[in-house]
């Protein structure tokens, strides 16, 4: 069962992101079978998937709803030309191509899960959301560009980010986009070693928000 | 003739107590990173860089380039220099905008270069002190904005702010001819 459990938990996060899919599964797990519910699947799934495990832990301790305020990014992305996306979160995705205006391009740097099939995830935000790779990521520079990626839990120093965030922000691309904006999606604190994660340091980040 | 020995001045600072040479395990460069950039007032930057690009946003792009990325004595340096021809012109009524100028092209992968829809930063390299400079010639103010311009951000945009200020410094005009390049700087 558990294997299972982490085939399907795998696929969906490489698909939705982590936070996304972790929120997915902790409903529906509740729904089914409450809190004690969501206690097992921490205990079966969490160790391999710390932001299954924090959003789990949240749930236990009463957080019940992701919080997907727009209000802290949009300021910074509503003025911008271009929006490029280094790691993908459906759940906050979503709403985020809803609330900016039409003429903000956004751009997603397909680098993550290599299972994941990028063609159903772009499938599914239309063609409102554009591929982009390592390779041609920087054709998207410019002064109203600005890189965005999903932040997992922060500490004063460090922030916990996808690695993609570290290939797409040497110090050549740094200063070819305005803003280097970290969005916190989870303030829970990881509680477990954030494999699947990478540790920066804050000062990758021109902005962190959330 | 007689050998008078010059009289023995003391120095003015012992060697232990002058301005680079602090004592330290590694002799030069013995100050902290931590602390090495503490003289950089950035608001203070802000308010030089201000004139010449007036967005905000834009600004704070600029200044990070600066004096808040790349290697610390660029940063540090970048600073010093642009303090001192800020309070410079601030003597002088302060920097008036230049208007026009030779483009500051990000330096993007070169496989990249013709699909980059804005790859310049926002502020440009005013042209008429340079103009003045290369003494009419074309190609020279060419090479100049080429050797000002190119290069890692921290150092082209310094030149360029730098020159920019001096440019109010000296009291030129603001340029209005077309960019080297872009139909001649001299007409």
């Amino acid at each position: 069962m558990s294997d299972l459990q982490q085939q399907a938990f795998r696929l969906a996060a490489s698909e939705l992101g982590m936070a996304s899919a972790a929120w997915l599964f902790v409903r529906e797990t509740a729904a089914v079978a409450q809190d004690a519910g969501v206690a097992a699947l921490r205990d079966d799934l969490g160790r391999a998937w710390p932001v299954l495990d924090a959003v789990c832990a949240g749930w236990l301790a009463g957080v019940h709803a992701p919080d997907l305020a727009l209000d802290p990014v949009l300021p910074l992305l509503n003025s911008a030309s271009r929006v490029v996306l280094v790691g993908h979160e459906a759940l906050w995705v979503d709403p985020l191509l809803k609330a900016l205006p039409p003429t903000v391009r956004v751009g997603l740097v397909l680098e993550g899960d290599p299972q994941t099939q990028w063609a159903r995830v772009l499938a599914n935000h239309g063609e409102r959301l554009q591929a982009l790779s390592l390779a041609n990521f920087q054709s998207w520079a410019g002064p109203r560009s600005v890189l965005l990626t999903f932040v997992y839990g922060a500490t004063e120093s460090q922030v916990f980010v996808l690695p993609a965030w570290l290939r797409t922000t040497g110090p050549d691309v740094r200063m070819q986009f305005r803003s280097l904006l970290g969005w916190r999606i989870l303030d829970v604190p990881l509680e477990i070693y954030p494999r699947w994660l990478v540790a920066a340091d804050v000062s990758t980040l021109t902005d962190l928000k959330g | 003739m007689p050998h008078h020995p010059k009289p023995h001045h003391p120095p003015r600072h012992p060697p232990d107590q002058a301005p680079g040479h602090a004592a330290g395990p590694h002799g030069r460069g013995s100050i902290p990173a931590s602390r090495i950039l503490a003289f950089v007032d950035e608001a203070q930057l802000d308010g030089w860089l201000a004139p010449l690009v007036p967005d905000a946003a834009d600004r704070a792009f600029v200044s990070r380039c600066l004096v808040g990325e790349g290697p610390i004595h660029h940063r540090g340096s970048n600073y010093i220099l642009l303090a001192l021809l800020g309070q410079a012109l601030q003597a002088h009524g302060g920097a008036k905008p230049t208007e026009g100028g030779a483009p500051v092209p990000m330096r993007l992968p070169p496989h990249l270069a013709d699909v980059v829809e804005d790859s310049h930063y926002p502020l440009q390299l005013p042209l008429q002190a340079l103009r003045s400079l290369a003494g009419g010639d074309r190609e020279q103010l060419d090479a100049m904005v080429d050797c000002l311009t190119d290069g890692p951000p921290q150092h082209a945009l310094a030149n360029v702010v730098m020159v920019a200020l001096l440019q109010n410094l000296l009291g030129t005009p603001p340029d209005e001819a077309p960019a080297p390049g872009k139909g001649g700087a001299f007409g």
